[in-house]
């Protein structure tokens, strides 16, 4: 509005009008100007850009291999989750029909998915011919073994595994149930230390990521001391020669980030076929999974800001030596 | 446009650089400040730039009064001023033209704008030739010019020189010279140290003297 009436009576003004379009047309040529100037500054010098590149980038990739195998291991750890399979031991003196029977029962049962008997003879056959011992075993006057029923509960959570247990187990017909969790949850406890254990280091190697950028920002400061300075004498904001250091901190972090992801890649790849033949014995459908897209992504995010900090925190220190006492 | 009024600076050590001065120089002035060398010129244009705040005294500097200016304001009072340094503070990794581009990127100027009062200004120190050399390959003369340039390119309201003529020959400082004259007649304020007292004689222009840190003569 006002400066709308200022156009109107200040006649011939020769004052310079800055449109908001032409600001911000500048405000972007100057940041690519800016960014332009840092890329070819970081070029110049390629080997000692690489080499600072890769220290951060193996700083990256270790807790990068190390979340990717923990985040394996979890899944596989998931797909145990699911076993839920319940051994049912009936009383050994249960007679083929009352056997029957008592699987009918459990068939019109709907928390349950699949019945599967083993009836007696039928378990001492397979341990006959699992254990070898078919001469001894031959030679019992009974069989020994109980019917065993095996059911897969539709509830697959810990707690309603076990509620259905204990509901089992009170049943005359059962003798015992098997359903092992413990060491599932033993798995899972470790598996809590050890990504406690994966995070504390990945902090200690964000801060020696920090301190990498940080002091190889410095060095580049302090060999820049003198524009630095001219600059500030001809009115440079604080903001204005950051600038260019903040980008450079933020090239080396996502750089790193993307040798890292490439290191992990490279990685997962010599890797995939011994895994492959490894879950192929325990017949499995287990397949390796890298940082994934969001994990990946998250690498970058997090170098790239550890980048611009460490740069921030080296330019802030030195600007503030230069304000006048 | 500036005034002193009452300004001392002291050091740690117990050094006073000036002590009690007082001047005033108007908007389109041509001053010079002279004296012999640790007489306080360099302090007085150093207190100018707010490079230093004065321990005693205030210093007034195009209506703002720079004792209690904060540190975020600076940057906006320099970008009305141009700095020729006594040793020229050309930077050597980069083309004349890009030197003297560099207050005008400061400001925020476009490059194409940019470009073309570069070389208005290189044209001005008649040095347009030489725009894409580095400043190490020109003379201790041409630097200087290159300097000056730099220091006008964005048309600052005060021109300040630090012993502008220092390395220069008879001839060429008062080429320099001549140039300061015509920032002069354009409306800038300059104000000139240095100790060259038969060149400041030739120029005939209001000269505050400088001895020991206080203030001798205002003629």
């Amino acid at each position: 509005m006002s400066d709308k009436k200022n156009a109107q009576n200040v006649r011939g003004a020769q004052q310079h009008r800055v449109s908001a379009k032409d600001k911000r047309r500048h405000w972007r040529e100057h940041h690519a100007g800016v960014a332009k100037d840092c890329l070819r500054q970081l070029f110049a010098a390629p080997m000692s850009t690489f080499m600072t590149v890769l220290v951060l980038a193996v700083a990256l990739a270790l807790p990068g291999f190390l979340f990717s195998a923990l985040s394996n291991v979890a899944r596989l750890s998931d797909s145990w989750d699911n076993e839920n399979k319940i051994a049912l031991f009936l009383q050994t003196d249960l007679s083929t029909v009352q056997v029957d029977s008592f699987v009918q029962t459990l068939l019109l049962r709907p928390d349950l998915i699949a019945i599967d008997l083993v009836d007696a003879s039928q378990g001492l056959l397979e341990f006959k011919q699992q254990s070898g011992l078919s001469d001894i075993i031959d030679s019992l006057a009974s069989n020994p073994l109980p019917a065993v029923v095996y059911v897969l509960a539709k509830n697959n959570s810990q707690e309603g595994l076990a509620l259905l247990a204990g509901e089992l187990k009170a049943l005359p017909q059962v003798e015992q149930v098997i359903l092992d969790l413990n060491w599932i949850k033993r798995f899972n406890g470790i598996l809590l230390v050890v990504e406690r254990a994966v995070v504390a280091l990945s902090l200690l190697l964000a801060f020696a990521i920090l301190l990498i950028i940080g002091n190889t920002i410095r060095l580049n400061v302090e060999s820049r001391n003198e524009e630095i300075l001219v600059s500030k004498l001809m009115g440079a904001t604080n903001a204005w020669v950051r600038r260019p250091f903040l980008y450079s901190g933020v090239f080396y972090g996502v750089s790193a980030a993307v040798l890292a992801l490439l290191i992990l890649e490279l990685a997962m790849l010599m890797m995939k076929t011994p895994i492959l033949q490894l879950t192929q014995l325990y017949q499995s459908h287990f397949a390796l999974s890298g940082l994934g897209v969001i994990g990946s992504i998250t690498l970058i995010l997090v170098s790239s800001i550890l980048g611009f900090m460490g740069a921030l925190i080296s330019v802030n220190k030195f600007l503030a030596r230069q304000e006048p006492q | 446009m500036i005034n002193f009024d009452a300004v001392s600076k002291g050091y740690a050590a117990g050094f006073e650089a000036i002590q009690d001065v007082s001047f005033s120089i108007n908007a389109g002035e041509l001053v010079f400040l002279t004296g012999h060398s640790g007489a306080g010129k360099s302090t007085v244009l150093k207190l100018i730039m707010l490079m230093e705040r004065a321990t005693q005294g205030s210093v007034e500097v195009a209506g703002q009064s720079l004792s209690t200016m904060s540190v975020k304001d600076i940057p906006a009072l320099r970008q009305q001023m141009g700095v020729v340094f006594q040793n020229h503070q050309l930077l050597f990794d980069r083309s004349v033209f890009d030197n003297i581009a560099l207050p005008l990127r400061i400001c925020g100027y476009d490059s194409v704008d940019a470009a073309r009062r570069v070389r208005a200004a290189l044209d001005k120190v008649g040095l347009l030739n030489k725009e894409k050399f580095n400043p190490k390959m020109l003379s201790t003369g041409e630097q200087q010019r290159i300097g000056i340039a730099r220091a006008i390119v964005h048309k600052p309201k005060i021109l300040l020189a630090d012993e502008p003529t220092g390395n220069l020959d008879p001839q060429l400082s008062a080429e320099v010279m001549t140039l300061f004259k015509q920032f002069n007649q354009v409306g800038t304020t300059v104000l000139i140290a240095s100790h060259d007292l038969s060149l400041i004689r030739r120029m005939n222009c209001r000269t505050l003297t400088l001895k020991k840190g206080g203030l001798i003569d205002d003629v």
